[in-house]
């Protein structure tokens, strides 16, 4: 049975999320420090799975946080908390790694077979090590990733990961069905037993 | 609707559902369209399939979480260093001038990078709510903002937005006991110098001017403010 292991969607967390962006608004630092704490994983989560990189996440988590503590006013309370948040990081984001978070027009419309241009006895034997996870985000693109991340880690409507990233939803859609046979094909080639 | 099971899905239908199941494995579809997928997947044994996969897929990324969990603790730790050292520092015997106390919310601005990021950021993550355009003003906006950890002196580069007329620059300015000492640049870049007066203790000064920088941040009619270099 599925069990969300976090409460990210929940009316409660939302009032509660919204309130601090309000009282940080206020300059109420010890709100934005509950803020922060809020976000942190989420955001390091956010970030590595798109960038695919360790390496200055926790900078980038603070410039993101840093645009949310001055520009909290300017929050409108319309949008999830999340929506807005993980917008100001989706962007920073794009605006970062521009080469890297290109479009990913070319690759979807591929054939299946051309993620695995060189699939060689080292993806192989690099998913045994049980990480089958991480070599097939490897496989994705950057945007198909930021799809799949934030429909399973950050619990999104397609339709908020549409305004995150200023696609139309069908386009969400289109990047999850790649991204899911991918991720299909590798597991059950290498099924887990956790 | 008849209460019979249907027999014959609709390739339309189960298009549609089958794009569906990774949210409603994260449960935030609406009522409508879960009660959509929960009646199909019934009758379905491909999207069943696809399910259980998908479910496997979503219970992998959501455990991912502990290695964060891990990240979190250490900047936890890295942050009671940087309160803990400043403390320490104000009873430094040798200190020639005490600093202000610091109030929590200056801890976390000195926490938080001054960073050329954030400085774009702040420009892009207004407009990001109607629709994004200026990008391009972006490179212009990065080479201004110096990443400044130390505030060394008191001289400032503000951008105002196009809408702030001379009387309302001269008034926000004013309030941070600010005066305009060049520009406006073509790009719109104020030099400012906030009160100077030789007297001024040293620490005074900073002070002075980091609480300037956090008012005039926090206008929403200054789209940029950072130190001069
Ligand atoms: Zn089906």
């Amino acid at each position: 049975m599925v069990t969300m292991q976090k409460s990210y969607r929940s009316q409660e967390q939302q009032i509660k999320e919204k309130n601090l962006i309000t009282q940080a608004a206020n300059g109420n630092a010890k709100a934005f420090e509950q803020l922060y704490q809020l976000y942190f994983n989420r955001l390091y989560q956010f970030i590595f799975q798109i960038t695919r990189r360790q390496d200055s996440i926790e900078e980038v988590i603070n410039d993101v946080m840093f645009v949310v503590w001055e520009k909290a006013a300017t929050y409108d309370q319309t949008c999830r908390p999340s929506t807005w948040i993980l917008g100001i990081a989706y962007l920073a984001l794009k605006n970062v790694e521009q080469s890297t978070l290109r479009e990913d027009r070319v690759v979807e419309y591929c054939d299946e077979q051309d993620y695995f241009p060189n699939r060689g006895s080292t993806a192989v034997s690099q998913l045994e090590m049980n990480n089958w996870l991480e070599v097939a985000f490897d496989r994705l693109s950057a945007e198909q990733r930021a799809v799949v991340e934030m429909t399973y880690y950050q619990g999104l409507h397609y339709s908020e990961i549409a305004e995150i990233m200023h696609c139309p939803e069908n386009t969400v859609k289109t990047r999850m069905f790649h991204a899911r046979k991918i991720l299909a094909k590798l597991l059950s080639e290498h099924p887990e037993r956790s | 609707m008849p209460s019979t099971h249907s027999t014959v899905i609709s390739k339309n239908e189960h298009q549609k559902v089958w794009d569906l199941l990774p949210w409603y494995i994260n449960h935030s579809l609406n009522a409508s369209e879960q009660e959509i997928v929960k009646t199909h997947v019934k009758t379905c044994l491909t999207c069943r399939i696809e399910l259980a996969q998908q479910q496997q897929v979503f219970e992998k990324i959501q455990q991912t979480d502990l290695l964060t969990q891990v990240s979190q603790a250490s900047l936890a730790q890295l942050r009671k260093r940087i309160v803990e050292q400043d403390r320490s520092s104000h009873i430094e015997p040798y200190q020639q001038v005490s600093k202000q106390p610091e109030s929590s919310a200056r801890q976390i601005m000195d926490f938080l990078k001054y960073g050329a990021l954030a400085a774009s950021l702040a420009i892009l993550s207004m407009p990001f709510m109607l629709a994004t355009e200026n990008q391009g003003s972006v490179a212009e906006y990065r080479t201004l903002a110096n990443p400044s950890d130390k505030m060394t002196d008191n001289m400032l580069r503000v951008v105002f937005s196009d809408e702030s007329s001379t009387a309302e620059i001269e008034a926000i300015l004013s309030g941070v006991s600010g005066h305009i000492v060049k520009g406006p640049s073509p790009q719109g870049v104020y030099e400012v110098q906030i009160e100077n007066q030789k007297d001024t203790a040293l620490a005074k000064k900073d002070f002075m001017v980091r609480d300037a920088i956090t008012l005039l941040r926090r206008n929403p009619s200054v789209l940029f403010v950072d130190l001069v270099q």
